[in-house]
């Protein structure tokens, strides 16, 4: 487990099983290989399955984060949220890793996501070395974490932006076309997560869907403080601890992270003794 | 609404509660509303009014209490803004509360948590006397004073522990920005025993004493490099 001052100097997806799989896609069927394509109906009928239940919408952009790094040549992803002053927030990526998560967080000022956010395009295959004075910040934090290479999709409802797909390569290769539109079919299905969640009355009422967004993650992040603490871990093992738990037990991560957050009773097994 | 904000922030750094001299019909025209208030506490006991003294918003308020249903009681529940942009289309919604709050005179209501994560502090209602929608603008504002109000009766609940001449940390750094604040203030609640709430004003507290960025601040409690729980150096 990697802490924070002990990070690899490279960001990196955890190896699992999918993306491997992902990796190995030599079959091709009309411009699209048979292996992507299959992998591309499960992350819709996932994504399909998810929207029907009570869901989570932090746990649900997380998974989306995940998929975009296993069905894209990609090696992480994360999803920006604008709040109601035009901030850039992150809501989710595909690593839950400071460093990671840091590269969100640079972008306030400026960095692809601003760009994309500003301009209502899509930032395709920015190279990092030849973009360092137009996000000098962003830049040079990328390159230090292994990433040359940088895109951002945008999160579009009708005309309004609501936040962007942020997508980074560690090697020179060209995001193609085709991953172009199955990176903005994800970024789609995004927007359709958030302005679905439950308890939302009012159908038009997108300020209220990103804030409640925006407000699940402080809670998440409020619990990874409570329990980096209590358990004297790092907060990116938090996170891990929280979502591990939330997932063997089938519960909802922002329920998950309530508890712990307020220190429930049902949460002590995961907080350890005081 | 940049000078309202700018407002509570000196009433703040002056040491005074900026919400006590913030006039909030001032506020419910600068969006766009005729009547504003906020109220403390979120449970089944109801809320004290603690800013805003126009009848009619309080009257909702009180209504709410009365009748058991409404809008503030949603959104204390549910934590997510309602906006009833014309009572007359929620009398299935409300069957007592949108009868009895039009015959007050009100036509909108429109109710904001105020809350950071799980810090849940109470709701801010604003209502028109006419139906209709926030615009986009309006509704920024008032998110956007929300987030102030929520601050501003934080620091008032927990004033500065060394006395109360010491100014409170003022609003010119926000709070909602960074992941690493909100895990501050996880960890900090830890040390000290205390809640978010409480553990939040004392880290704002600490950045504002020492002159520092919030995010600093937070940055060193999350590294490990600053604790609460030890004495000062």
């Amino acid at each position: 487990m990697a802490s924070d001052g002990a990070s690899p100097d490279r960001v990196r997806e955890p190896e699992d099983k999918v993306s491997k799989v992902s990796k190995v896609s030599k079959v091709y069927f009309g411009g699209m290989s048979v292996t992507r394509e299959r992998q591309l109906v499960e992350t819709f009928v996932e994504v399909a399955d998810t929207l029907v239940d009570d869901f989570d919408v932090i746990d649900f952009l997380l998974t989306l984060a995940e998929r975009c790094v296993q069905l894209l040549d990609v090696d992480a992803a994360g999803i920006m949220l604008i709040d109601q002053r035009g901030h850039l927030h992150a809501a989710a990526a595909s690593t839950e890793n400071a460093r990671l998560v840091e590269l969100f967080e640079l972008q306030t000022d400026a960095g692809p996501c601003v760009d994309c956010c500003r301009s209502g395009e899509p930032v395709i295959n920015a190279d990092l070395d030849a973009n360092a004075e137009r996000w000098p910040q962003f830049a040079e934090a990328a390159r230090r974490s292994g990433f040359v290479a940088v895109h951002a999709l945008p999160l579009r409802l009708r005309q309004t932006i609501i936040g962007a797909l942020n997508l980074f390569s560690t090697e020179n290769r060209v995001l193609a076309d085709d991953d172009v539109r199955v990176g903005q079919a994800l970024g789609d299905v995004a927007t359709i997560g958030i302005l679905a969640q439950r308890g939302l009355y009012q159908a038009d009422l997108l300020a209220a869907q990103l804030q409640s967004a925006l407000n699940s993650r402080i809670v998440i992040e409020q619990a990874k403080g409570v329990l980096a603490e209590r358990r004297g871990i790092s907060v990116d093992e938090a996170f891990e601890l929280l979502r591990g738990h939330a997932r063997r037990r089938n519960l909802r991560l922002s329920d998950v992270a309530r508890e712990v957050a307020e220190g429930t009773t049902s949460a002590s097994d995961l907080l350890g003794a005081p | 609404m940049a000078m309202v904000l700018a407002q509570l922030n000196r009433g703040s750094a002056d040491g005074a509660d900026g919400l006590a001299h913030l006039a909030s019909a001032t506020v419910a025209v600068i969006v766009g509303a005729d009547g504003i208030c906020a109220g403390l506490g979120t449970g089944a006991a109801g809320k004290v009014l603690v800013w805003g003294g126009e009848p009619v918003s309080t009257g909702l308020e009180d209504l709410q209490f009365t009748l058991g249903e409404g809008p503030s009681r949603e959104v204390a529940a549910a934590g997510i803004p309602v906006l009833a942009s014309d009572l007359a289309g929620d009398l299935v919604r409300w069957p007592a509360f949108a009868p009895a709050a039009m015959d007050l005179g009100a036509r909108a209501v429109f109710v904001f948590p105020l809350r950071i994560g799980v810090i849940a502090v109470g709701t801010m209602l604003v209502h028109r006397t006419v139906p209709g929608p926030l615009t986009p603008g309006q509704l920024t504002d008032a998110l956007a004073l929300a987030d102030a109000v929520t601050l501003a009766l934080l620091d008032r609940q927990w004033p500065p522990p060394d006395g109360a001449d010491q100014p409170c940390p003022g609003w010119a750094q926000p709070v909602t920005y960074r992941a690493e604040v909100h895990q501050a203030t996880g960890m900090i609640s830890v040390q000290l025993g205390v809640s978010l709430a409480e553990a939040l004003v004392r880290l704002r507290a600490h950045a504002w004493a020492a002159d520092r960025l919030l995010a600093d601040v937070a940055a060193d409690v999350v590294a490990r490099r600053l604790r609460f729980d030890e004495p000062e150096r």
